[in-house]
């Protein structure tokens, strides 16, 4: 008999970290949090958990990265306003203001590549899942997410020049 | 050769993912939060139907202790959906609420009543200026009241006689300045989209007073919007909408706009036969 109130209070700072970093509106990542477990109830009742923190990034990964991917086809349908995001102003701004940038930049590429590609992505360069790990609970072999990662990598870098500030400045050969 | 061009260009992407990595995150998860799934949870283990109108109402408190200004955060985002749901189109409908909308956002003092699915009064909010009081017998917290610019907040139990007094954090303060802000300004929060329908239909009375009314839904929303003919300020709002794996149902009635309500209503003072629990921070 699993004690869910154990499980949602030792594994709730982890999922609600997962949340909160994708999603910049703080209902959009308590929406996640909640379906986070909602999500995992059938998952433990048809087989033992072995590892709830892994599972739980796993679904919360993929619940924050659904959420995302329909804020920003909303956004593009509608041209409104972003969610005010929910963290701390940052003691200089300016530097702040550019790695806030940077991360929001991220996030729109995130919702806009395959979501799969999307998924390991998040798992292994954002939760620091190794390769095998974030395999074993997407249920496919290391290579295969090895390659997902590589794609996911390639589409983003692409969807990023955009917000790149050495493109116009890359060098264009040497001059002696 | 220049120095400049052997410079290794910055990776981008590299530089992304450590911003989005090392991005702050709100300390949390809100403990209003964490009871509230384990209790989802369990419902839906026991197969609890979530549609039974005993637990949405019980839904909806928690949802509104949840979001720690309670019933406040609920109504201004019932009054922010129902104006991004009405959008900014030209049809007439549209037209007569944006009229309403704008009329709303140079309020200064609004009463709102939020009646639970039997149509009893279950929470009451004022808000004026800087100050909110939300009024919700039978919660964890009957009385509440902040004072922005005091930065100070009062916590009462009129059945135990406890009061709590506690200063306002940053966190509290910019919540308290984003509700109040929602509240308000329906338009800069307006988000329109398509696949909304609206509709105008007969005029009808609340509270003795002749109101239009503008129905809409969307594939998330749907409810109704009275809006008073003669101040043309919202005067009720009814809908359901899609909130935390459910859906919130809401029924408000606005009252009061730009009245002054009694100074005594947002006193910080502890009443007098109350017990003060902490000391003031």
């Amino acid at each position: 008999m699993i004690d869910w109130d154990a499980v949602v209070r030792e594994h709730g700072p982890l999922v609600w970290r997962t949340a909160s970093r994708l999603l910049t509106s703080e209902a959009d990542a308590a929406d996640c949090f909640q379906n986070t477990f909602l999500v995992a109830v059938p998952l433990a009742a048809g087989e033992a958990v072995r590892n709830w923190p892994a599972l739980l990034r796993r679904l919360a990964t993929a619940r924050a990265l659904e959420l995302l991917r329909s804020r920003y086809r909303n956004r593009l349908r509608s041209g409104g306003l972003t969610d005010e995001p929910v963290t701390d102003p940052a003691p200089d701004p300016l530097a702040a203001a550019s790695q806030s940038e940077l991360a929001e930049s991220l996030r729109a590429a995130l919702a806009g590549i395959d979501p799969r590609q999307a998924e390991v992505f998040c798992l292994i360069c954002l939760e620091g899942l190794s390769n095998v790990e974030a395999a074993a609970e997407l249920g496919m072999t290391p290579n295969h997410a090895g390659v997902l990662l590589h794609r996911a990598r390639a589409a983003l870098r692409e969807r990023l020049r955009a917000f790149d500030p050495n493109r116009k400045h890359a060098p264009r050969g040497s001059h002696e | 050769m220049s120095e400049a061009n052997n410079r290794p260009i910055p990776d981008t992407l590299e530089e992304a993912i450590r911003a989005l990595r090392d991005a702050p995150t709100p300390a949390g998860p809100p403990v209003e939060l964490i009871a509230a799934t384990a209790t989802e949870v369990k419902n839906r283990l026991a197969g609890t139907a979530p549609a039974s109108a005993v637990a949405r109402q019980q839904r909806r408190r928690r949802i509104m202790r949840y979001v720690g200004f309670g019933s406040a955060t609920a109504a201004a985002v019932a009054v922010a959906t129902a104006a991004a749901l009405i959008g900014l189109g030209g049809n007439s409908a549209a037209a007569g609420f944006r009229k309403a909308l704008d009329d709303a956002k140079e309020a200064k003092s609004v009463r709102i009543t939020s009646r639970d699915p039997g149509g009893k009064v279950d929470l009451v909010m004022h808000v004026q200026g800087d100050r909110i009081r939300v009024d919700e017998p039978g919660s964890e917290f009957p009385v509440r009241v902040w004072d922005v610019r005091a930065k100070q907040e009062l916590i009462l139990d009129p059945l135990a006689k406890t009061a709590r007094l506690k200063a306002m954090t940053e966190e509290d303060l910019r919540k308290a300045a984003e509700e109040r802000s929602r509240i308000f300004n329906l338009l800069p929060t307006l988000r329109a989209e398509q696949g909304t329908t609206v509709k105008e239909q007969s005029e009808e009375k609340v509270g003795g007073r002749p109101a239009k009314v503008f129905a809409f839904s969307s594939e998330n929303d749907s409810g109704r919007l009275w809006v008073d003919t003669k101040s043309n300020l919202p005067v009720r709002l009814k809908f359901a909408t899609k909130f935390l794996s459910s859906y919130l149902e809401m029924d408000l009635e606005f009252a009061d706009w730009n009245a002054e309500f009694d100074a005594q209503l947002f006193s910080l003072k502890v009443p007098a036969g109350y017990k003060l629990l902490d000391e003031k921070n």
